[in-house]
């Protein structure tokens, strides 16, 4: 079959089993279509899927690094918001205050953002489950707040919000300025980070975290040292989110922190829980899933014309779709979009089985 | 107990503004009334098909019905912002030399006494109060003896729901109403935790102790800072004691 | 006059995992009923189907049915069968630590005056009134959860290992206790527990159960009696020297005799 998916009854040994494409064709169709993907997305789409695709290839890097925390470590993290906005005013200042250049802007920026994940991972120490989850919110009205001040400072000294604007983003010699271009350095940075996260999942980590999900205590016995992981994992969701912040911050010239707030943390929950809990996949299609239907919200209503009436509430009507998404898919999908392709492709490989039986053969 | 402060704090109530005692009183009633049809319906039909279901799942599900007010609010009333006045506002008597307290400044403390107290009462000596301890701690073992846990889920949320409204109205009066009312709820939960989750007695020092941080803070260094300082609270009582200054300390599997 | 009956009952968990299978059992009226078995043999899983507990697990009762009192509650929720007058006492969490032993009779009860019944029945409990349930010793917190048990009336009751972690003399003293309640209400009781020897004491009918399926039925004299059954699960045997040493250990894994 030309699309005969991982399936874990072909392999063989377990090398095998925990490759990146477990024995399959998988590997060519991947790289098929995403050769296709690349080349078409940006010559075939509008200028506004265009900058869509942008959006929610940055959203893929903050999610992925929610996933780490939240879906593979299990730790409830209500201030993602936080590690992004350290990113986007740490990237900010660094332009304004110490006139580095964008290539260092980027690293310092997510390592501050990873710096903050590690405290933020402290009270994971001490703290499990909801009580976690409101200290991760107190570190993100703190953070909001520093940011706040930060913000002003900065534009008291620099100038007004809308000079606050970031240079145009160099790499390698190459300006980044249109849409096209951004989305091939987005690809490659958001790329590199999904890559990355899945490899995580493949490694010691991967199974830590997922001894830890499902027995803390057990795992602990077993000799994880529960304390580091949990503390490492929170850290690679800060560097992510810090990324994500900075990114975010160079592509739209500027950074508010009104873009950084409980709202936008609690988006990036439901994208990893939308797209599905602890798999790498989930984040990506739970990112582009919520950003591609924001957009598509304000879409609808300038194109269909209701722009006079519903104009002034299109931040309360998105915000409604929004809400109204995250609780459908709790209620019916609580795997999310990968469980439903889970469910799907374990439908086709089964065929005509409906499922693989462990009941032990009778005496 | 974990359901109804979470409700508690995750629904602001947003209202316009009557002008006389007795129209005040109606609203209240309508209020409360629709607070608890609203709070079962909550219930009923938002959380109950998620019982069972992890923890994560029932917060994002509070905070996605937090939003979803919020995004009704802000399509009915965008933008809008009033104020409740009260009659009596001139009403005032002179408690010292520099400070003059008005009749309304004592509303918010009164009616927040007389509510916790209701509560405690409630939680601590009804058999009702009880049971929905007990659901709280081993939900598998009341359903066992009887205890119908989709009831006490839902008695749970119309209390917390009715609080809010309470709350809401409360706000109201002293400052002004708008949808940053979600800030004030969420500082709310600092209270609860600090005070310990399963534990009303410690809503009222941990409130009064937070509440005492944040007028220090206004004052002496900025009204910005001071919105942090909740949270701040937070953070250092939970490090030192992750169950809050009164919580019982058997939460230890409550992941 | 059997007050429950399981017939053919087979139970799956998430479809595909078959837990019990043509289990079979009849729970006289009025009698004590002992039903045994190692680890892992579908003790519980038989309780929980019985209970109305299979759902939260992603278990069901794929075929058989239960019958109670004349009629099917094969697929009742656990609340409709505690209705019904059927009181399961769990293996594990069966008192709410964090309330005291009067508030975790509260909580269970209607009227005060059960509480003060189940005070009378157990005066014990009574002198541990305000103790918080968590610190009670293991025996004390049995009692209270029979008692908890007791306090809707019940025609028929559950009991999920009831020793375990108690010391022998604490079982014993327990089973006492329960021997003398149900001669009091006529209770039919079901008690579930991998300590034979000390159950059977009390017990009238005895089944045991081994992976899934039902291996011996009888009166509990029979299996007392019955040399395979004191050799797996109390340690008898009738070689040379009855009881058991070490020294006869190589008759351990003697074939299993009674399928023959």
């Amino acid at each position: 079959m030309a699309f005969s998916y991982r399936s874990p009854y072909l392999s063989t040994s377990y090398q095998q089993d925990s490759g990146l494409f477990a024995p399959s064709i998988k590997r060519i169709n991947f790289i098929m279509l995403l050769v296709v993907f690349i080349a078409l997305v940006p010559y075939v789409s509008s200028a506004s899927i265009l900058s869509v695709a942008n959006f929610s290839l940055i959203a893929i890097i903050g999610a992925v690094g929610l996933q780490v925390v939240t879906g593979m470590a299990s730790q409830l993290s209500l201030g993602h918001a936080a590690f992004m906005a350290t990113g986007a005013f740490v990237s900010t200042g660094m332009f304004f205050q110490l006139n580095l250049p964008p290539w260092l802007i980027i690293p310092i920026g997510s390592i501050s953002g990873m710096m903050l994940g590690f405290i933020s991972g402290i009270p994971a120490l001490r703290l499990r489950g909801f009580y976690l989850g409101i200290t991760t919110l107190a570190l993100q009205a703190i953070v909001g707040v520093a940011c706040l001040k930060y913000q002003v400072f900065l534009q008291t000294r620099y100038g007004t919000t809308t000079d606050l604007l970031l240079p145009q983003l160099r790499v390698l010699g190459v300006t980044i300025e249109s849409s096209a271009s951004w989305f091939f350095f987005l690809l490659v940075v958001s790329g590199l980070s999904v890559f990355f996260v899945k490899n995580l999942s493949r490694s010691q980590f991967g199974r830590d975290t997922a001894a830890m999900r499902q027995r803390e205590v057990v795992a602990e016995s077993l000799g994880i040292n529960v304390a580091i992981v949990k503390l490492r994992a929170f850290a690679i969701a800060g560097f992510f989110g810090g990324l994500c912040g900075t990114l975010q911050t160079f592509f739209f010239r500027q950074a508010s922190i009104e873009d950084f707030s409980l709202t936008v943390s609690v988006k990036y929950l439901a994208m990893i829980m939308i797209g599905g809990l602890g798999v790498v996949s989930g984040a990506v299609y739970g990112a582009v899933f919520v950003t591609g239907t924001t957009f598509l919200v304000g879409e609808i209503i300038s194109r269909g014309g209701l722009t006079e009436t519903l104009g002034p509430k299109t931040r309360g009507i998105e915000l409604l779709i929004f809400a109204m998404m995250m609780i459908v898919f709790l209620i019916f999908e609580p795997d999310g979009i990968a469980g439903v392709w889970t469910r799907v492709k374990g439908y086709f490989q089964l065929w005509p089985y409906r499922y693989v039986s462990t009941t032990r053969v009778k005496r | 107990m974990l359901t109804s402060f979470i409700g508690l704090q995750l629904l602001p109530q947003n209202f316009d503004s009557p002008t006389s005692f007795g129209k005040l009183l109606l609203t209240f009633a309508l209020m409360t009334v629709g607070g608890i049809i609203f709070g079962l319906g909550v219930y009923r039909y938002f959380i109950q098909p998620l019982s069972g279901t992890s923890r994560i799942s029932i917060v994002l599900m509070t905070l996605a019905a937090l939003f979803l007010l919020e995004a009704v609010v802000d399509i009915i009333w965008p933008g809008e912002s009033g104020f409740m006045a009260l009659p009596g506002t001139s009403i005032g008597f002179q408690a010292s030399d520099t400070v003059y307290i008005r009749l309304f400044d004592l509303l918010p403390p009164v009616v927040g006494f007389v509510v916790w107290l209701a509560l405690l009462l409630f939680y601590r000596l009804s058999r009702q109060g009880i049971r929905v301890q007990a659901v709280a701690e081993k939900s598998s073992l009341a359903a066992r003896r009887g205890i119908n846990i989709d009831h006490i889920g839902a008695v749970s949320w119309a209390i917390a729901v009715v609080v809010g409204v309470i709350a809401g109205m409360t706000i109201g009066t002293q400052s002004v109403v708008s949808t940053l009312i979600v800030g004030t709820a969420l500082k709310g939960f600092t209270v609860a935790l600090v005070g310990g989750l399963d534990s009303i007695e410690g809503i009222l020092p941990a409130a009064l102790l937070i509440a005492a941080l944040e007028v220090a803070t206004v004052r002496w260094i900025d009204q910005q800072w001071s919105e942090a300082v909740p949270y701040i609270v937070l953070l250092v009582v939970l490090m030192i004691k992750p169950w809050g200054l009164f919580g019982r300390t058997e939460e230890l599997e409550r992941v | 006059m059997n007050l429950l009956e399981l017939r053919q009952v087979e139970v799956a968990y998430n479809k595909v995992a078959t837990a019990i299978s043509a289990v079979s059992i009849e729970v006289p009226t009025g009698k004590i009923t002992a039903l045994l078995g190692p680890n892992g043999a579908g003790k519980s899983t038989t309780l929980k189907a019985i209970s109305g507990f299979l759902r939260g697990e992603n278990a069901e009762v794929v075929s058989g049915e239960i019958i109670y009192d004349g009629k099917k509650i094969t697929e009742l929720p656990p609340y409709e069968v505690s209705k019904l007058g059927i009181s399961l006492v769990p293996e594990r969490d069966k008192v709410f630590e964090l309330l005291s032993v009067d508030e975790n009779l509260r909580a269970v009860s209607m009227l005060s005056s059960d509480v003060q019944e189940a005070y009378e029945l157990f005066p014990l409990l009574k002198k541990l009134k305000g103790n918080t349930a968590g610190y009670l010793s293991g025996g004390e917190k049995q009692l209270l959860a029979i008692a908890m048990a007791l306090i809707s009336k019940p025609r028929l009751l559950l009991v999920d290992e009831l020793s375990l972690g108690l010391a022998p003399i604490v079982v014993s003293t327990v089973l006492k206790e329960l021997l003398k309640i149900q001669k009091l209400f006529d209770l039919t009781i079901l008690l579930v527990d991998q300590n034979a020897l000390a159950v059977l004491r009390i017990a009238e009918v005895g089944y045991i159960i081994e992976d899934g399926h039902i291996v011996f039925a009888g009166s509990a004299s029979e299996l007392l009696s019955h040399g395979d059954i004191m050799e797996f699960y109390v340690g008898k045997s009738d070689g040379p020297g009855g009881d058991r040493t070490y020294r006869n250990v190589k008759q351990y894994r003697r074939k299993r005799r009674w399928w023959g």
